[in-house]
């Protein structure tokens, strides 16, 4: 491995396979297919938030000249869904929120398929709807699903009433740990809801052969995970789907689940002829699967030296209509409830609750966000409590090497100590700079996290070309990270000695690539990494054994380098790559090398969890983020003036494209933190396009300095952990804590908008503050099911 | 009921004159006039307006002029960019509120589309060059078949996106009146990102007294503050006659607060805006003032 790292490929700055095409406007995507005799498909969708179906009156539609097909009801009568299968492709019985799908209709011009729409005549019958996820805890709440537990899913899962799911972290003795403490401190917390906001809204097209099996091209970021859903709400066979992804406008979660493929696809077979669906902006926005709002309550016992001695959360988490992946993503939460410190005794609880609105899902770094900002806002506010620097309080308690996890894995590669220490250093910890004009406030903060590379069966092959060349087939997904089309490149041109131009990726095709699954939970480069390095060491096994004979040499003399196979130390006894393949074809035969990888997840305690689906962190990564604001307090307005991101990569593979995720999330970061927000109206989003949902521009986004920092995971290759997803987990802790140090008060619910900075500085604490009913008790409960 | 009419094609004229463009406003009680555009094709695509004819103004020769030299009046044509107002030296040495309200609109793409005229007729209430007009006291030129007629800019505005042009005229041009000796303006916003319309936007002109201690003559437009762009007459009549200094500006600022009456949206509530406006006016006039100042006696 140093071998290769050091000759500069694997590790070193080369530029991504993809970029030409990226920069000169040449890369196809999704949108782009028009195929002969195409039609457009609409989706029609619910203007209520819960009610039930009275009829449904397609007749006007389908007399519309040019419309096809006109699509409603129980039309599978199968089910599908994430985890749980409580999802049908149409509502049919009712609606469970604005925007559920009841009829898609396929016509010959995207203008006649939205007026059929308009023609399709839906009677409702409303029905009595909850929007808060704390209201629908409540014994005499209505029931967003009439039961539950009706739905097959994992047997793990812990399901009543509206909860989706409900996950219990539990470690030593809490109450010991309450009674012996110096200090308890304690506060609520609430963080809201935002949307991916690709560049590329959700887009598929949808063609059938002669023989009725589907090809989709797809804006997907999962096409494995695409066909499976397909399979199993067609009940067709996995064969006669085909998911080609094509070029990704960007995803961050939102286009992992068949949404518009499915519709295209059930329209396509109905009506014989390719049908494309194409979201527009306000449609991606409100029916996508953006991030849970949560509500997240704190309560730790501090020793008087400032060692954390327990903690006590409960965490609400707003699933929306549909489960999703929620359930999972509420373990996700438990484990990033402790943070990166060691806290010997612990008594978690999330629920994951449903409402009627969208539903919530798999936004970059799921429930992240929303827990760093609570766990970080509440350990300044320790620190502030015992009088300690925000640094030194986090020093102190901060997870090492050989730590045991919260769920009692055995934690290695924890770079926790170099990602806040270089952070604070970068930020200039402890010194103030003076603000940019007289009246401003200025003030830093910083926040640290801990998180997961998730796993996944991931498979390649390799083959090379007569002249040397390499194909690589990989079924992952480049979603624009550069994890495939560098990172991907980079190994396989290390291992097999050629340089990355001599390498062409072919992914993210179900039907000519092996399998993967999918660019989810920071994992591509990790384990398709792993299946690339085993392909294409297998085919340098292939070339050293048909050098061999050519060389009369041993394989163990024999080395590989820059297109060759040569006998170690004598440079002139060797045979280049485009000897030993060319004649493949008639005399050789083919030189092709297989690799596959699936991650053991790391041992773990299992007296610890209940109700988990994440038990413990693979590959975990260390990070620690720092920022400094300046604000404005006749306005509220906060500016983030300077960030840093440290982050622990373990080994970065691409550390050109390591950076760019290391910027592009920490400025997703900062527009979760100021501006980007789902504003809900009766669960209707009110901001439903780009002038009125706030992303930051060029303008908003700060100078970002970036760290690497490299303790080496196990279970990675070369020790890299996942990258993709922790930039954007941090920054909203970093930020509130420097807004907190900026204007001398803590703000508690999110986004930090002017208007509530501003109410913040007048009206004190409590305006940041969530709101809680009176009677709900915030206290974890210790067992599973119905709460008194 | 729905209308299930299929759209027809909109008709396109290209005129090159004034009475060109009005006869052909009177032809067709379905005309749109296009100016930049930045606003017009946002509605036509969400359904909001349905023209059977486009009539093009950028070839209107008249519409396109801009004098301005360094003493007088200024004219400003109904085709001129924000791009060209906010790029104006001598705009902004002499009006700066308007060059600095241009430069405050939307995008350097944007700006370089949208024209002075657009922005006036779309009546956006957060939109920013009506606040920099009403402030420096301009007058709107309207055409109509029967003759001109000008109008002060905060007349020009009569309800949410609605103004005093009838079916068939033609706002021409904007006139801006020489500014007194001793008088300086700005404009200032409250914005969410660099490219957003006003939460609040406020501007001042502002005359001291030769002896520079007294305010003579004070003019406030507001935008983000009403269903239209607004003057504020109560802060300008505190401001008059009083000393040009902070306990003027807090009283005046606390009187626009009082008599703005803005709308909440998901920006801002109307509390908060109505706070803002009171922070923006106070902001505003303290920069007018210190223009002022700054003029040779």
């Amino acid at each position: 491995m140093t071998d290769l790292v050091e000759r500069g490929l694997i590790g070193g700055r080369t530029r991504r396979l993809d970029a030409d095409d990226k920069l000169t406007g040449r890369a196809r995507y999704a949108s782009d297919f028009t195929l002969p005799g195409m039609l457009f498909g609409k989706i029609v969708r619910s203007d209520r938030p819960h009610a039930r179906i009275v009829r449904i009156d397609t007749g006007a539609a389908e007399a519309l000249p040019g419309v096809e097909a006109v699509l409603s009801g129980d039309v599978t009568g199968r089910r599908f869904g994430d985890l749980v299968q409580d999802q049908t492709p149409f509502a049919f019985e009712k609606v469970r929120y604005v925007g559920d799908p009841i009829a898609a209709i396929a016509a010959d011009t995207p203008e006649t398929a939205e007026l059929a729409g308009r023609l399709i005549e839906i009677e409702y019958e409303d029905l009595e709807a909850v929007f808060d996820p704390i209201a629908a805890l409540t014994p005499d709440a209505p029931l967003v699903h009439d039961d539950v537990t009706s739905y097959s899913g994992p047997p793990e899962l812990i399901r009543w009433g509206n909860v989706a799911g409900q996950v219990l972290l539990q470690r030593g003795e809490i109450d010991g740990a309450f009674a012996t403490a110096d200090h308890v401190v304690e506060a609520t917390y609430a963080a809201h809801s935002a949307h991916q906001t690709p560049m590329e809204p959700r887009v598929a097209v949808a063609e059938v052969d002669a023989r009725g099996r589907l090809t989709i091209h797809s804006s997907t970021q999962g096409p494995f995970m695409v066909r499976h859903q397909l399979h199993d709400v067609l009940d067709m066979p996995y064969g006669d789907v085909r998911v080609i992804a094509e070029t990704v406008g960007g995803g961050f979660g939102s286009k992992l689940e068949a949404a518009v493929e499915m519709y295209a696809a059930m329209l396509a077979r109905v009506t014989g002829r390719p049908v494309k669906i194409a979201n527009t902006r306000e449609e991606d926005l409100t029916t996508g699967s953006p991030r849970h709002p949560m509500i997240m309550h704190l309560r730790s016992a501090i020793a008087a030296d400032g060692t954390l001695l327990g903690r006590q959360a409960k965490v609400i988490i707003d699933a929306g209509a549909y489960s999703g992946p929620s359930p999972s993503l509420a373990a996700i939460a438990a484990m990033l409830v402790p943070g990166p410190y060691r806290i010997p005794n612990l008594a978690v609880e999330v629920l994951a609750v449903h409402t009627n609105k969208m539903s919530f899902g798999s936004y970059r770094g799921p429930t992240g966000p929303q827990a760093v900002f609570a766990v970080e806002s509440h350990m300044d506010h320790i620190a502030r409590q015992l009088g300690m620097d925000a640094v030194a309080f986090r020093l102190q308690n901060i997870l090492e090497e050989d730590d045991s996890g919260h769920s009692g894995q055995s934690l290695s590669g924890v770079g926790q100590r170099e990602t806040l220490l270089r952070a604070a250093e970068a930020i200039g910890w402890g010194t103030a700079n003076p603000p940019s004009a007289p009246g401003l406030l200025r003030g830093k903060g910083l926040a640290c996290s801990w998180w997961l590379t998730v796993g996944g069966g991931a498979g390649c092959a390799i083959q090379m070309n007569e002249d040397g060349g390499i194909v690589v087939h990989t079924g992952a997904t480049e979603i624009g990270t550069g994890s495939v089309m560098a990172g991907i490149a980079q190994i396989v041109a290390g291992e097999l000695g050629v340089g990355a131009d001599d390498v062409t990726i072919v992914w993210g095709d179900t039907a000519s690539t092996p399998m993967d699954a999918g660019a989810q939970g920071s994992r591509t480069l990790v384990n398709m990494g792993h299946a690339a390095r085993r392909a294409a060491q297998s085919v340098r096994e292939e070339l050293l054994k048909r050098a061999a004979e050519i060389l009369e040499a041993s394989e163990a003399d024999l080395e590989v380098t820059n297109g060759r196979v040569m006998v170690k130390g004598v440079p002139d006894q060797g045979v280049t790559y485009a000897e030993l393949a060319g004649s493949q074809l008639w005399v050789s035969g083919p030189i092709l090398g297989n690799g596959t990888f699936l991650m053991d997840a790391p041992a773990h305690d299992p007296a610890t969890l209940i109700g988990s689906l994440f038990p413990s962190f693979s590959a975990p990564s260390f990070h620690c983020h720092a920022a400094e604001v300046e604000v404005d307090p006749e306005t509220g307005s906060t500016r983030v003036v300077d960030f840093v991101v440290a982050q622990d990569v373990g080994f970065a593979v691409a550390p050109l494209y390591v950076e760019g995720q290391m910027q592009g999330g920490a400025v997703q970061g900062v527009g979760y933190s100021l501006m980007e927000e789902i504003v809900f109206d009766s669960g209707q989003m009110l901001n439903p396009n780009l002038a009125l949902y706030k992303i930051p521009t060029t303008l908003e986004a700060p100078n970002v300095r970036t760290i690497i920092v490299e303790a080496a995971s196990k279970e990675g290759p070369y020790g890299a952990k996942g990258v993709g997803e922790p930039p954007v987990v941090v920054p909203a802790g970093a930020i509130a804590n420097a807004l907190a140090n900026a204007i001398g008060v803590p703000v508690r619910s999110t986004p930090f908008t002017p208007e509530r900075v501003y109410r913040v500085l007048r009206d004190g604490e409590q305006a940041g503050a969530p709101s809680i009913p009176e009677g709900f008790s915030l206290s974890p409960n210790n067992r599973t099911g119905h709460q008194a | 009921m729905i209308d299930v009419e299929q759209e027809d094609a909109v008709a396109y004229a290209a005129p090159a004159t004034v009475e060109d463009v009005l006869a052909l406003l009177g032809s067709d009680s379905g005309a749109k006039l296009i100016a930049g555009g930045q606003s017009l094709f946002v509605f036509m695509r969400q359904g909001l307006l349905d023209p059977s004819l486009l009539i093009g103004l950028r070839g209107v020769a008249e519409l396109h002029q801009f004098d301005l030299t360094e003493e007088g009046e200024a004219t400003i044509g109904a085709m001129v960019t924000q791009h060209a107002l906010a790029c104006s030296e001598l705009l902004g040495r002499r009006f700066p509120a308007l060059a600095e309200a241009a430069l405050a609109v939307a995008s350097p793409l944007i700006r370089r589309q949208g024209t002075i005229g657009g922005n006036l007729c779309h009546a956006d209430p957060t939109g920013d060059p009506p606040a920099a007009l009403i402030a420096l006291g301009a007058e709107i030129e309207i055409a109509s078949p029967v003759g001109r007629r000008r109008v002060p800019a905060e007349a020009f505005f009569v309800d949410y996106m609605e103004t005093m042009l009838a079916e068939g005229e033609l706002l021409v041009r904007i006139h801006l009146p020489e500014p007194a000796r001793q008088s300086g303006s700005a404009y200032i916003k409250h914005r969410l990102r660099g490219i957003d319309t006003a939460l609040v936007g406020a501007a001042a002109a502002i005359t001291l007294s030769a002896d520079r201690d007294r305010i003579e003559d004070a003019r406030i437009g507001l935008v983000g503050a009403a269903t239209t762009p607004m003057r504020a007459v109560a802060a300008e009549s505190l401001l008059i006659g009083a000393a040009p200094t902070g306990g003027a500006l807090a009283l005046a600022a606390a009187a626009a607060a009082g008599e703005c009456e803005p709308l909440g949206d998901t920006e801002g509530s109307e509390q908060y805006r109505r706070d803002m406006v009171a922070v923006f006016v106070r902001r505003a006039a303290e920069r007018a003032i210190g223009r002022a100042r700054r003029t040779l006696a």
